[in-house]
């Protein structure tokens, strides 16, 4: 599994943005503008916000490029810092809104799973159903599947166990399927 | 490759598709906003090291060319409150100046240490001066007292990380006189 991100950087455009070089900066803003706005899309479900984090987990890592010390690669610490901006807003967000939910216990008759749906040609669709989950379930989806990231490293990026980042990602993609085929039916209906 | 925490192969089928959906785009509203703030960030600091002692040394030029050029009894017409006043105004001006960062007290040894501890005795001493005239008009108290914090800034200003002036010794005999000058 490889995400958008996974792109080297070489060490000298490194070593320039940390010089605090316009053109340098701008250019691994180009690089990563749109695999961090997507990460940032998909977990808020919103462009405006998602925006908001773009800005601010870039302009955290122009400014704490000092601090990276080349113990990872830079793509992965700099999705590192989208998700936590993302996830930050994410819970700041639920505590405006109460009423924001996750896909619990019984909401999905996990022995009643809809077919995989024939999913080629129907990324409206699937962008769509993704968008309706509940952000934090669409979060945990959207970082196991895409973004590869393990069951431990999502319950700690989550401040959550593992075994919710588990029960999250078996509901939230089984609810995911439900709509998708219905949403399918409906289009070809 | 199956993806080893989706067993079922319908979720992986959906795993996939969900890495297929292409990657969106910020719009071209999200760079500027960067570079804005990125710039705004960059810039005082350098800047402030790099012109302060020149905004400094014209700013006392300003306040000195107008005092050398005055006589201390003041133009004709000009009362001696007038000139008071605008010699309090000169030096409230000055110790503003005076108390910025980039015009701390120099952490010198040698002449121009001792150059500060003998500008400030006097104005420990023209300050006790003025304490005694009471409300009575001291002019020459207060132009005194603008003279002193004057040469400070200057001392300083040429002390001063990346000042104006040149080493230590370049200014002695300037600041020696202006010290004993007056």
């Amino acid at each position: 599994m490889s995400s958008a991100f996974a792109i080297d950087v070489p060490a000298d455009l490194l070593a320039a943005a940390r010089r605090g070089e316009a053109r340098a900066q701008e250019r691994l803003y180009r690089l990563f503008e749109r695999p961090a706005y997507t990460l940032a899309l998909r977990l808020l479900a919103d462009p405006e916000d998602a925006r908001d984090v773009l800005h601010d987990a870039l302009l955290a890592v122009f400014g704490r490029l000092h601090q990276f010390r080349g113990e990872c690669p830079f793509w992965a610490w700099l999705r590192q810092v989208v998700v936590n901006t993302a996830l930050m807003r994410l819970r700041r967000r639920r505590q405006l809104d109460a009423r924001e939910a996750i896909v619990g216990d019984g909401d999905e008759p996990l022995d009643e799973r809809a077919p995989p749906p024939s999913l080629a040609a129907e990324a409206a669709v699937l962008e769509r159903a993704l968008a309706r989950l509940p952000a934090t379930t669409r979060s945990v989806v959207w970082l196991a599947c895409v973004e590869g990231y393990s069951h431990p490293e999502i319950a700690a990026s989550m401040q959550q166990s593992v075994s919710f980042s588990k029960s999250q990602l078996a509901r939230g993609l089984a609810r995911l399927r439900r709509m998708l085929a219905t949403d399918t039916e409906a289009c070809h209906a | 490759m199956p993806d080893p925490t989706l067993p079922d192969r319908g979720d992986q089928a959906l795993a996939a598709a969900l890495r297929a959906l292409p990657l969106a785009d910020p719009g071209d509203q999200a760079w500027p906003r960067l570079a804005r703030q990125l710039r705004a960030r960059r810039r005082p600091l350098p800047a402030l090291r790099r012109w302060w002692p020149l905004a400094a040394a014209a700013a006392l030029a300003l306040v000195l060319l107008p005092w050398a050029t005055t006589p201390p009894d003041g133009e004709p017409g000009t009362g001696r409150g007038d000139l008071e006043a605008g010699l309090i105004a000169q030096s409230q001006w000055l110790e503003g100046l005076l108390a910025t960062p980039a015009l701390s007290p120099p952490e010198r040894d040698g002449d121009v240490a001792l150059l500060e501890l003998g500008l400030q005795a006097r104005l420990g001493g023209i300050d006790a001066a003025l304490a005694d005239a009471g409300p009575a008009p001291a002019p020459a108290l207060w132009q005194a007292r603008v003279d002193t914090l004057a040469q400070l800034a200057a001392v300083r200003l040429g002390t001063a990380p990346g000042g104006a002036g040149g080493s230590v010794a370049d200014h002695r005999p300037v600041a020696t006189t202006l010290l004993w000058a007056n």
